[in-house]
């Protein structure tokens, strides 16, 4: 029997329908009175609220939040020191820190993530790293239709997070993952890599002015910008902040000086300038282009 | 009460408007393909198709118009994650911009994390499910679609184990036949381990389906059980970045050998395999994705239809002449052999100047302008009846067709 691909359902009754879409329609007239980054027009039907927590919570090893973005806690790399895990973190000043990385993309430099994507993820991240053990990584995708628009299709993020030294390290294997196409086209359960501590992930370069970097692919945020002002995180001895005054906390502390750039950072840049010329040689982008992004990739130097 | 058609519109307006929001709450995807064609002077646009298990080859060769959009919530309580998801369509068989229909594609509730079983993911609700494709041809090879109730993502052999229960009102089940006049219902159980790690590279899926069919009239005469197994193997190919599938089916009775219901009628002696092998593959500018097939299925005196081989093979190629500009084209052959008669006989081809967002076989959007040619045997003509195989009863055996057309998923 040949199947129409895509095709319509058995055609429902009328009042089904109506009552579903009746529904449907409710539910966005509400969320639309009320919309905020966390609950969504589903949450009254549902009764749920995102940001409840206890008992079984405390288990809890998954935050999903769309179809390809979710934060997860896994075992740790192999052969890895122990993170001081768990670790307490202030989630407004996590989200200034992270509003301020960004990458170099086919655009330049741009933020890696966008503010309304942090909106979502900043919550369950922490719950993530509170629940952590030394033991465990985390890992961070985030999918979303950039630069925006309903009907194009989403690239992902993917970064693995720990803290360590009394930093966030945040390692960084993907800034704009195209893999929608190929897994609406086949159908196939994508595979998402994260960043690695031995192996640093090829063309990506990410920077930010409150953060040291220790390769082109991986930061190092300080803890103390993002650490609760008043409450000491339930972690190790090492791990615990230095206090901060309120006001501060959640002010981006002062861009150190820019770091020397190292052997692998110009190795980064010179792969990149090469592809940015056999780019133009093959005519896939024109002049301009090809100047305008090499002068954005030589200001890295 | 409001028509379907003004609520469905409605819906997506306001979908329209969550979804573009700041506050990216909701999920929305979908998919869509529309644009006219014509095939001669005084007739309606032919399509290229002759009835086998495979389906048709696509580019250049679909006559309707077709949408689906999409709106999930993804929520989390107390450790378990919660997803709710509705999906609606439009479709029109033809090139006019009217007769079209609107439906409920899903409408269902999934939620992993209870206490009881903290890694096993439990749904109920109509649904797409666990499908499994080759996209230049109008066919799922995996397509457990329905209205049913189910728990997967149990782990087990290194892979992921999924049970579910599924019942339907009308025979045809989930799909294309529906009725919705709930004559001839069946049950339908499904037993689906995926991602079995076999080789590097490599996973294997075991999906096993058991059909009953519920029913005993003078009408529809006397629903069967009947049994399916499909083995499915995806490997992955590094470095020239492609991803081959195979599939190994077999269903009798009244299972279909895509794991739904087949023909509910149909009695255990009704027995019917196939052996399908794609792959597709991006190598810099060039993309594609070819497939073959090959399969059999038994005499069925009650549906009155005889034992017959089919076999198709065909490919679509793509090569980006710049960033959004691609040569695409697509051939294929098809054969079907019933039993005693003559062999009928398809081919086609297409060539499709594209534009598209990328270089890439698989991006999407695609504006496509296209030119199909199409030639065929008299045995392909008299099996479809009066109409001939374009139905447009002209009673010739080459044709060709042109268009344009968009398609987008999202």
């Amino acid at each position: 029997m040949t199947i129409r691909k895509r095709r319509t359902a058995p055609r429902q009754s009328r009042a089904q329908l109506s009552l579903v879409g009746s529904r449907l329609a409710l539910c966005c007239a509400v969320s639309l009175g009320s919309a905020s980054a966390q609950a969504g027009w589903l949450d009254g039907l549902l009764a749920q609220n995102q940001s409840q927590a206890s008992g079984a919570a405390s288990k809890q090893r998954s935050w999903p939040i769309h179809e390809f973005t979710r934060i997860e806690l896994v075992p740790r790399e192999a052969g890895a020191e122990p993170n001081q895990h768990p670790a307490a973190l202030q989630p407004d000043a996590l989200r200034q820190q992270l509003a301020q990385i960004q990458f170099v993309g086919r655009n330049g430099a741009q933020p890696l993530f966008a503010p309304d994507e942090l909106g979502e993820l900043v919550l369950p991240l922490t719950q993530a790293l509170e629940r952590a053990g030394p033991g465990d990584d985390v890992l961070l995708l985030s999918s979303a239709r950039r630069p925006g628009g309903m009907f194009l299709s989403p690239t992902a993020v993917t970064v693995r997070l720990f803290v360590q030294g009394g930093q966030l390290q945040f390692i960084v294997h993907d800034t704009r993952l195209e893999f929608y196409d190929t897994y609406r086209g086949t159908h196939a359960a994508p595979r998402f890599t994260y960043g690695a501590r031995k192996a640093a992930a090829g063309g990506v370069s990410v920077h930010s002015a409150s953060a040291t970097s220790v390769r082109p692919d991986w930061l190092a945020i300080p803890l103390q910008a993002t650490a609760p002002a008043n409450a000491a995180p339930p972690a190790p001895a090492a791990l615990a902040p230095v206090p901060v005054p309120a006001p501060a906390v959640t002010a981006p502390p002062a861009p150190p000086p820019r770091k020397p750039l190292d052997a692998a950072g110009a190795e980064d840049i010179e792969r990149r300038l090469e592809t940015l010329k056999r780019l133009r040689d093959k005519g896939l982008i024109s002049e301009d282009e090809y100047q305008q992004k090499r002068k954005e990739i030589l200001q890295l130097l | 009460m409001k028509p379907i058609r003004q609520l469905t519109m409605h819906a997506l307006g306001l979908a329209a408007l969550l979804a573009s929001s700041q506050a990216f709450a909701v999920d929305f995807d979908g998919y869509l393909r529309a644009g006219p064609g014509a095939t001669s002077k005084g007739s309606a646009r032919a399509c290229y198709n002759l009835g086998i298990s495979g389906g048709h080859y696509r580019l250049g060769n679909e006559c309707d118009f077709y949408g689906e959009f999409g709106l999930a919530q993804t929520g989390n309580a107390d450790g378990v994650a919660w997803k709710a998801k509705v999906m609606f369509n439009e479709y029109n068989p033809g090139t006019d911009i009217g007769k079209s229909s609107s439906s409920f594609e899903q409408m269902y509730v999934e939620g992993k994390g209870f206490d009881i079983a903290p890694g096993t993911n439990f749904w109920i609700g109509k649904r797409f499910y666990g499908r499994a494709d080759v996209h230049i041809l109008d066919t799922f090879f995996v397509r457990m679609d329905g209205v049913g109730a189910g728990a997967d993502e149990i782990a087990l052999a290194g892979g992921k184990l999924g049970v579910a229960y599924f019942s339907s009102d009308s025979g045809a089940g989930f799909g294309d036949s529906g009725t919705g006049t709930s004559t001839n219902p069946g049950a339908r159980v499904n037993v689906d381990l995926k991602e079995v790690p076999v080789n590097p590279g490599g996973t294997l899926r075991i999906t096993g389906t058991y059909t009953k069919g519920n029913y005993d009239n003078a009408l529809n005469g006397k629903g069967t059980s009947g049994f399916g197994l499909s083995l499915q193997h995806n490997q992955e190919i590094t470095g020239i970045g492609a991803k081959n599938t195979a599939w190994v089916q077999y269903a009798q009775g009244s299972a279909g050998l895509d794991a739904n219901f087949g023909t509910m009628t149909a009695p255990s002696s009704v027995k019917k395999w196939r052996v399908v092998e794609s792959m597709s593959w991006q190598v810099g500018p060039f993309g594609g994705q070819a497939v073959a097939l090959y399969g059999q299925h038994d005499k069925d005196d009650i549906a009155g239809t005889a034992k017959f081989k089919e076999l198709s093979v065909g490919g679509r190629g793509s090569y980006a002449i710049t960033n959004n500009f691609k040569l695409v084209a697509e051939a294929g052959y098809m054969e079907k052999k019933p039993e005693g008669q003559d062999t009928q006989k398809l081919a086609k081809f297409t060539f499709a100047p594209t534009l598209s967002t990328g270089p890439g076989f698989f991006n999407r959007p695609e504006l496509r302008l296209y030119v199909t040619t199409a030639k065929w045997n008299n045995a392909a003509n008299a099996a479809s009846g009066l109409g001939g195989l374009t139905g447009l009863g002209d009673g010739k055996t080459k044709g060709t067709s042109y268009g344009a057309q968009a398609e987008i998923w999202f």
